[in-house]
């Protein structure tokens, strides 16, 4: 049965939006997209050029009426740029990261519901097998009580394939590892866990050129059963780290790979594996991800069905994040 | 094959210093004393490198733009090339925006001597039987892409060069392998993969090198201040037996099973094979299209015609590969003959041509090596090992 088509609009267009969000869009039934917009006039005419989208604007505020639109600008210039949209009556479904502090998130989020729209944000790997299989063996309760978090993200960037136009280098934009990269690392142990809050209590930081590059997070994490344990999460641009995220039991060392296609496996406490789990959940294909992700927040817009990425359950990580840059400020930890 | 001889005066200049080789040429040089100009081309790059490369003048910009140049590399007699444009999904632009790099080198007016990088992918994915060839060595015939694109473009900078008056060295690098280095990480994925057995028992030539080993070589050929045009960068006598048992003992891993030579030359064959048809044929039999793209020969035939094809016409093929790839049940097996099909250099038998000097450190069981073992060791439990917090925090 045919649905409704929804018309999607598009601000940004960067290497997300043409390498993922539009090839996503473009194979779904029932929408079409209406315009692509960004302050880069080249950046949105190619993307228009290639996905067959004709209205190129460069300014928001001069785009037609859409029942959605995808928000894929740095985090910086959504302070402005979600309310506007909010606003003028659009749902919004916002790339990672979704804010940068706990008050624009409830600004955004109260906006969104005083006028019955949807707000959801791109937090894509809480589709990726690993990820969506642990938080059903953590539910289980299979292993026994979760002593001990961790979670590490780190490669030393090398070949970045990007000039001095990349938004990673604006510092204006407050750019840096830990939003950047842990939105999304942070983002999978919170919703794996299914934390229910979180105290940040120290960060350790290198940071060079006014560029976050490191960072080290200790905090303590409240389970739903109100148990608190403690977490460590680290991130780097600089160093290679044991990537993934352990989750130690009662019983068990559980190793979570943090992509598409990477394993789940109970590990030894030197990393060895004494079993890969099978993936019951979840999907191993990140496009397929950006399709499935795109189908949940439209079905959500369509029918008020719940979602995976509603931005009301990414409040804790974004709770995380701030807090910790809150503390690093704080403490004289270079922000 | 003819030496040339520049003065070593001035500075060297990196290009693609943020890069794994870059980047370990840059903090080898600055060891020994010899100025350098680590370019890089944003400033993340540049903190990265300003960490990870201390001791070096760390500069941001681009070498093809007019109004950048000099300040880049103007006042630079050496410069070491060690960029890589990516195609950004469009194969043409390997070609050319490689060129480009070449370009901006020579015309800026200080630069004196050019070591530029190449590949032993020039030689085909996998070498079989050309090891001896002097013909295979001066007029190599590359089987990928990507071989054909660094071909094309170490014999534009050896034109562009004569024409200059520019000394030249071309280095053909063989398969780097160390700490964080993507190659060993293949290989130690494949030392914990059940069923993994090494081609020919790993007894053909590697051509593999430590990155230490491109270092000292690269450092030695910039002091020496002579260099051939064109010579292959790899340990000599080092075999795939010998760098994966390397592989196996720094991170405590059991050795690698030795494949059959009967089902290597299967393997080896299945990699060779040119013929689209063939190919198409053993997909109509069992596998879904994806795997027909994935297929050595068709890959190679797609990516050939998409190099030489407009943009346009490259984007609609992106975006078909991409809905297709969707549409696809999850692949399996690659190869279709129902054995896996490990990747193509483990079956190769060495590549032809004469070595670069100096990259013979770290032979097998001296000093050099155990200490280079030790380093690798060390890197494989900082990223196999977990970090937990410390229990205290508990409630």
């Amino acid at each position: 049965m045919s649905q409704k088509t929804v018309r999607v609009g598009i601000v940004g267009a960067g290497l997300v939006t043409t390498g993922s969000h539009l090839p996503a869009l473009g194979g779904l039934p029932d929408i079409s997209i209406e315009w692509i917009c960004d302050r880069a006039a080249a950046a949105a005419q190619r993307a228009g050029a290639k996905y067959g989208i004709r209205d190129i604007q460069t300014d928001m505020s001069a785009c037609r009426d859409v029942d959605v639109v995808l928000m894929a600008t740095p985090v910086g210039t959504r302070r402005a740029l979600i309310p506007q949209a909010l606003e003028r009556g659009w749902s919004v479904f916002c790339e990672k990261p979704f804010a940068l502090t706990t008050s624009d998130h409830d600004q955004f989020v109260a906006l969104a519901a005083a006028r019955g729209l949807k707000l959801g944000v791109g937090q894509v790997r809480r589709f990726a097998g690993p990820t969506a299989t642990a938080r059903a063996i953590v539910a289980s309760g299979i292993f026994g009580d979760i002593q001990r978090l961790s979670a590490f993200e780190g490669t030393e960037v090398r070949n970045t394939g990007r000039g001095a136009d990349w938004h990673m280098t604006d510092t204006s934009q407050h750019t840096g590892v830990l939003l950047e990269t842990g939105s999304h690392l942070v983002d999978q142990l919170l919703y794996i866990i299914d934390a229910r809050d979180s105290e940040v209590t120290e960060v350790r930081r290198v940071e060079r050129r006014s560029i976050e590059l490191e960072s080290e997070v200790d905090a303590i994490v409240r389970l739903p059963d109100g148990r608190t344990v403690p977490a460590l999460v680290g991130l780097s641009m600089l160093h290679d780290m044991c990537n993934g995220i352990f989750i130690e039991f009662e019983k068990a060392l559980m190793h979570v790979g943090l992509f598409f296609g990477d394993k789940l496996r109970l590990i030894t406490p030197a990393g060895q594996q004494i079993c890969a789990i099978e993936q019951s959940l979840g999907i191993n294909d990140d496009a397929m991800a950006f399709s499935l992700e795109w189908l949940d927040f439209l079905s959500h817009v369509r029918t008020g069905s719940a979602s995976v990425v509603d931005a009301t359950t990414v409040r804790r990580t974004t709770q995380f994040i701030h807090d910790a840059y809150t503390i690093a400020a704080d403490s004289g930890v270079p922000a | 094959m003819t030496a040339t001889h520049v003065t070593p005066n001035g500075k060297v200049a990196i290009l693609g210093a943020s890069g794994l080789v870059g980047s370990a040429i840059v903090r080898d040089l600055v060891r020994h004393g010899i100025p350098t100009v680590a370019v890089v081309r944003n400033a993340l790059s540049a903190s990265v490198a300003e960490i990870n490369s201390p001791g070096s003048e760390v500069r941001i910009g681009s070498v093809e733009r007019d109004d950048t140049r000099e300040a880049l590399i103007g006042d630079c007699s050496t410069v070491i090339n060690c960029a890589l444009a990516g195609s950004g999904g469009i194969p043409a632009q390997a070609y050319t925006r490689n060129r480009a790099i070449i370009d901006g080198i020579m015309a800026s007016a200080g630069v004196r001597r050019l070591i530029h990088f190449s590949t032993v992918a020039i030689y085909g994915e996998a070498c079989v039987g050309i090891r001896s060839s002097t013909k295979a060595f001066e007029d190599p015939t590359p089987n990928s892409e990507y071989g054909r694109s660094k071909l094309d473009v170490e014999r534009y900078a050896l034109r562009l060069a004569a024409q200059r008056g520019v000394a030249y060295t071309a280095l053909r690098l063989g398969h780097v392998y160390g700490p964080s280095v993507g190659r060993s990480r293949e290989m130690l994925e494949l030392l914990a993969t059940p069923g993994f057995a090494l081609p020919f028992a790993g007894r053909h030539p590697s051509d593999a090198v430590h990155l230490d080993s491109v270092t000292h070589a690269i450092t030695r050929l910039v002091q020496d201040g002579t260099g051939p045009d064109v010579a292959n960068l790899f340990e000599p006598e080092r075999t795939w037996r010998d760098v994966f048992d390397w592989h196996a003992n720094a991170a405590d891993l059991p050795s690698a099973a030795s494949q059959s030579d009967r089902a290597s030359l299967a393997g080896q064959r299945r990699h060779m094979e040119t013929s689209v048809m063939g190919a198409a044929i053993r997909w109509g039999k069992a596998l879904p299209v994806n795997d027909l793209i994935r297929t050595p020969a068709v890959f190679d035939f797609v990516l050939r015609n998409l190099a030489r094809s407009p943009a346009w016409l490259t984007d609609r093929a992106s975006s078909l590969n991409r809905q297709v790839k969707r549409r696809s049940a999850p692949v399996v097996h690659a190869d279709g003959g129902g054995s896996t099909l490990w990747p193509p250099l483990y079956y190769s038998e060495g590549a032809p041509g004469p070595l670069l000097p100096g990259a013979e450190g770290g032979a097998p069981g001296s000093a050099e090596d155990v200490r280079r073992r030790d380093v690798f060791a060390s890197w494989c439990r900082q990223v196999r090992v977990p970090r937990l917090p410390a229990m205290h925090g508990s409630r």
